[in-house]
């Protein structure tokens, strides 16, 4: 079994056949990363889409420096954010106020509960919000977080309790 | 259970991954298709550009046309304004008669040059 980089390699040498494999080994944690975070199905496919569009772009200027899964959670969390500025303007310019049915495999309770842990995930600050959608959607250990972040492992621990408290001011989970 | 707990389950899901090649297949038609749309972009921009260097020149010229033209029609001089008025040569001449010492050889450069003396005379007489 190949490795990312070999994978990588491959692909910069022109086989479109290894980006492929790439796609096939990392759609699930990718899309559901994004089914985690909108808990919608067709918008988590559409994001994962633009993950892998952006990575297509970017792959052949890899340089090996550092694990491939960092590269690729960095471009997820760029699209989380770019999705969520992208949902704030349409939330200030109203266009959200026709209640959308969403195509969810979450039974309702769960899902009104997820919209409004992720609406009020979407109000933290940058570096929480960040921090708190990895160790949340992804589970990852605070040192990857950390890493993909690049900032310290203790800033990642503050951050996240720093979004805790918040969340927990803002967000009554339904028991 | 703590509060992290149950963000984390709220989170999770069961979530169906799409099929694979589904997937890919929409994925490089989509790359295909932005591909394109990037060229028609680039193609519009040069094409803009291209149009807005045409006009920019255009206007140039038009003007530097318009202010030769409007230079010519300012100091526009007709042949008229060149030409010697009947009053300034029968001044000249009577200037001539006045200030020559030889009044003849005076008379005689007017013949010359085809001057109509009797005009003159006329003139002098009214």
């Amino acid at each position: 079994m190949k490795t990312d980089h070999e994978f990588i390699k491959i692909f910069q040498n022109g086989s479109q056949s290894a980006f492929n494999d790439l796609v096939c080994r990392h759609l699930p944690q990718v899309y559901g990363f994004f089914a985690r975070f909108t808990g919608d199905k067709m918008v988590a496919d559409d994001l994962a889409q633009e993950v892998f569009l952006k990575l297509y772009k970017n792959l052949a200027k890899f340089r090996f420096e550092a694990a491939f899964t960092t590269y690729l959670y960095r471009i997820q969390i760029n699209i989380a954010n770019t999705h969520i500025r992208r949902n704030r303007w349409k939330h200030f310019l109203h266009l959200d106020q026709v209640p959308e049915r969403t195509d969810t495999d979450d039974p309702q309770e769960t899902g009104w509960a997820k919209a409004e842990l992720w609406t009020a995930v979407a109000g933290l600050p940058k570096k929480q919000r960040l921090v708190v959608m990895m160790r949340i959607s992804q589970e990852l250990p605070f040192r990857n977080i950390a890493d993909i972040l690049e900032m310290s492992e203790g800033s990642a621990k503050v951050n996240y309790q720093h979004a805790l408290k918040t969340l927990k001011t803002r967000v009554e989970l339904i028991k | 259970m703590n509060y992290e707990s149950r963000l984390t389950e709220i989170t999770a899901g069961n979530h169906t991954i799409p099929d694979s090649d589904d997937f890919i297949e929409r994925l490089h038609t989509r790359r295909k298709k932005a591909a394109v749309q990037q060229q028609q972009r680039k193609s519009g921009v040069m094409a803009l550009a291209l149009v807005a260097l045409v006009t920019i020149f255009s206007q140039l010229q038009i003007n530097s046309t318009t202010s030769r033209l409007t230079f010519l029609e300012e100091n526009y001089v007709s042949a008229e304004d060149f030409a010697i008025s009947e009053q300034f040569m029968d001044e000249t001449a009577l200037f001539l008669l006045n200030q020559s010492d030889d009044i003849w050889a005076t008379l005689e450069f007017f013949d010359d040059i085809d001057y109509n003396f009797s005009q003159f005379e006329k003139e002098q007489l009214k």
